[in-house]
C-alpha cells in the first residue's frame, strides 16, 4: 500500500466531510463536527449553502428606503438602494447591488447598525436617518395573460419600517 | 462432507471482509488517485481564470464602494454585526486605500498568470487566498459566482498542470488527479443541494418557479411578458431543471449518458445567462463542465485555444 496514497485519503476523507457537511451545517452531524470543520468552513471559506432559486426563486424586487431628517425634525431627502432598472452599462455591477441590498433585506439589525452608518456617511447633513424596506411582487402569470398586469418596473407595494438612527450617535461609536 | 469448524468459518468470515475492504480501497485509489486529470485540468485553469478575471475587473470598478474605508461597509461594523469567527481579510487589518488597489491588483495579475500557465500553483494560491480575503472584507456582495470560485481556486492550488502527463507516481501527479476528482464531486454536491432545496419550494412544486424568475423585474434581462401565453412550457421548464439537477450527481458518471447531461446543463445555463443578469455565474457553471471531458476532448479544445493564444502555456 502507498504511503502517499493512505495520507491522501485521510485528507481526501476530511475534505468529503467539509464539502458535504457544508451545506448541511444545521444537523445533527453538522453540529457534533462544527468544532473539527468551523474553522474550514469560515477562514478558508468552504461552506457555504448551495441552495441557488431554492426553495422559491426569490425575494421578489426589494430595496431598501430611507428619509433624511434634519435638525428640525422635518424630512429633507429620500432615497432607496439599489437603483432603479438597468444604470450600468455592465449590468454584473447592478447584479452586486441587488445582492448587497438583499444581503441587508434579510436582517434587520444587520439593516439598522450598519446600513443606517452608511446613509448617514453618506448625507453628511442628516442628524437621523429613518429605514425602510420594501418588496414589490411578481406579476401574476394569468393576469399578464389577460392584460390586467404586466412584467415592467416593479412598485413596491409592502413597505416595512425598520426603525430611526440617529447620525451623531454613529459618530461617537465611531470615536 | 467436510464440515467446517467455527474457527475456520470466523476465519473465512474476516478474510471475505478484508478482501472487500481491499476491493473498496483499490476502487478509491482508482477513481482519485488514476484519474488522466492534467489536460482537463488545464483547460478548466485557463477557462477559469479568464472568466473570473472578467468578473472581477467589473467588480474592481466599485471598489471603494464595496470594499473601501468609506465604502458601504464602515470596519468596525462589519465586525460586530457579522459571524467573523475564524474569518480573516487582508483589508481588515489593514483597510487603507494602497491595500485594496494593492490586493486588486495582485488578484488581477494572480487570475490572468494562472489562466496563462505562468507559476499556475503559486498564482492559484494568491488568488485564491485574495479572493478569500475580498469576500471576508464584505459579504454583503457575495454570490453564487464567487461562492463556487472559491472550491475551485483551492482545488487549482494542487493541481500540476503545467507538465506533461506523466506515469510516474509521484505528489504532483496524485494531487492533479484528486483535484480534478474534487472539481467533479463539487459540481454535483451543487447540484444534488440546490436541486433537493427546491423540493421545499411551493413554486417548484405548482411549477410555476421559472415565471417567478423571469418576471422578476429586478434580476430578469427582458420584459417577457408573452412568455405567459405559454405556460405549459413554464411548467415543462420548471420540472426539466428540478429533474435535471436531482439526477445529475448520479447519472453524470454513467459514460453514455455523460453527453446528453452536460448537453441539458449547457442549455439549462445558457437559458439563465440569457434571461438573467447573472451571466458570469452560468459561464462559471459550464466551465465546470471541463472536467467531465475526456481528455481528448480537452486536448483538442486546448489546441484551438493554443493557436489562438500561442504565448499561453496550454
Amino acid at each position: 500500500m502507498s504511503i502517499r496514497r493512505a495520507i491522501l485519503s485521510v485528507a481526501l476523507v476530511f475534505q468529503l466531510a467539509v464539502v458535504i457537511i457544508g451545506p448541511n451545517k444545521e444537523t445533527y452531524h453538522g453540529y457534533l463536527l462544527a468544532p473539527v470543520l468551523e474553522p474550514m468552513f469560515n477562514a478558508l471559506e468552504l461552506g457555504p449553502n448551495w441552495s441557488f432559486f431554492a426553495p422559491d426563486p426569490g425575494p421578489a424586487p426589494i430595496r431598501l428606503e430611507w428619509e433624511i431628517i434634519d435638525d428640525k425634525d422635518e424630512v429633507v431627502r429620500t432615497g432607496y438602494f439599489p437603483e432603479e432598472g438597468y444604470p450600468y452599462f455592465i449590468n454584473e455591477r447592478q447584479t452586486r447591488r441587488v445582492a448587497l441590498a438583499r444581503f441587508f433585506f434579510y436582517s434587520d439589525e444587520r439593516h439598522l447598525n450598519v446600513w443606517s452608518s452608511w446613509v448617514c456617511r453618506s448625507n453628511p447633513d442628516a442628524n437621523s436617518v429613518r429605514l425602510w424596506k420594501a418588496e414589490g411582487k411578481i406579476p401574476n402569470l394569468f393576469k399578464v395573460q389577460t392584460g390586467e398586469e404586466s412584467i415592467e418596473t416593479p412598485t413596491y407595494g409592502e413597505r416595512k419600517s425598520i426603525g430611526n438612527v440617529f447620525c451623531h450617535s454613529l459618530e461617537k461609536e465611531g470615536a | 462432507m467436510e464440515t467446517l469448524t467455527p474457527p475456520t468459518r470466523t476465519r473465512e468470515v474476516v478474510e471475505k471482509i478484508r478482501d472487500g475492504f481491499a476491493h473498496a480501497y483499490a476502487g478509491w485509489c482508482r477513481f482519485f488517485f488514476e484519474a488522466d486529470a492534467v489536460e482537463p485540468m488545464r483547460l478548466f485553469r485557463f477557462s477559469l481564470g479568464i472568466l473570473l478575471f472578467v468578473a472581477y475587473v467589473i467588480r474592481a470598478i466599485d471598489n471603494d464602494f464595496y470594499f473601501g474605508a468609506n465604502g458601504v461597509l464602515d470596519v468596525g461594523k462589519m465586525v460586530e454585526n457579522f459571524p467573523m469567527k475564524y474569518r480573516w481579510s487582508l483589508l481588515l487589518w489593514w483597510p487603507g486605500k494602497a491595500m485594496l488597489w494593492g490586493s486588486t491588483v495582485v488578484f488581477l495579475v494572480s487570475l490572468l498568470t494562472m489562466a496563462l500557465g505562468f507559476f499556475p500553483r503559486v498564482s492559484a494560491l494568491v488568488a485564491y487566498l485574495l479572493h478569500v480575503s475580498f469576500m471576508h472584507r464584505n459579504m454583503g456582495i457575495v454570490y453564487g459566482l464567487d461562492m463556487i470560485a472559491t472550491f475551485f481556486l483551492f482545488y487549482l492550488c494542487f493541481a500540476k498542470t503545467s507538465a506533461a502527463p506523466s506515469r510516474k507516481e509521484d505528489w504532483s501527479t496524485l494531487l492533479t488527479s484528486v483535484a480534478l476528482r474534487l472539481c467533479q464531486i463539487q459540481v454535483c454536491v451543487i447540484y444534488a443541494f440546490s436541486g433537493w432545496e427546491k423540493l421545499k419550494g411551493v413554486a417548484w412544486w405548482k411549477g410555476e418557479a421559472i415565471w417567478t424568475v423571469i418576471a422578476n423585474a429586478q434580476i430578469a434581462r427582458w420584459q417577457m411578458n408573452w412568455m405567459s401565453n405559454f405556460p405549459l412550457v413554464i411548467t415543462l421548464l420548471t420540472y426539466m431543471t428540478l429533474l435535471w439537477e436531482i439526477y445529475f450527481p448520479a447519472l453524470i458518471w454513467i459514460r453514455k449518458l455523460r453527453p446528453w447531461i452536460l448537453i441539458g446543463g449547457l442549455g439549462l445555463h445558457l437559458g439563465i445567462g440569457i434571461t438573467v443578469f447573472i451571466p458570469y455565474f452560468s459561464a462559471l457553471m459550464i466551465i465546470s463542465y471541463i472536467g467531465f471531458l475526456t481528455p481528448d476532448e480537452a486536448r483538442w479544445i486546448l489546441r484551438r485555444v493554443k493557436s489562438l493564444i500561442p504565448f499561453a502555456r496550454l
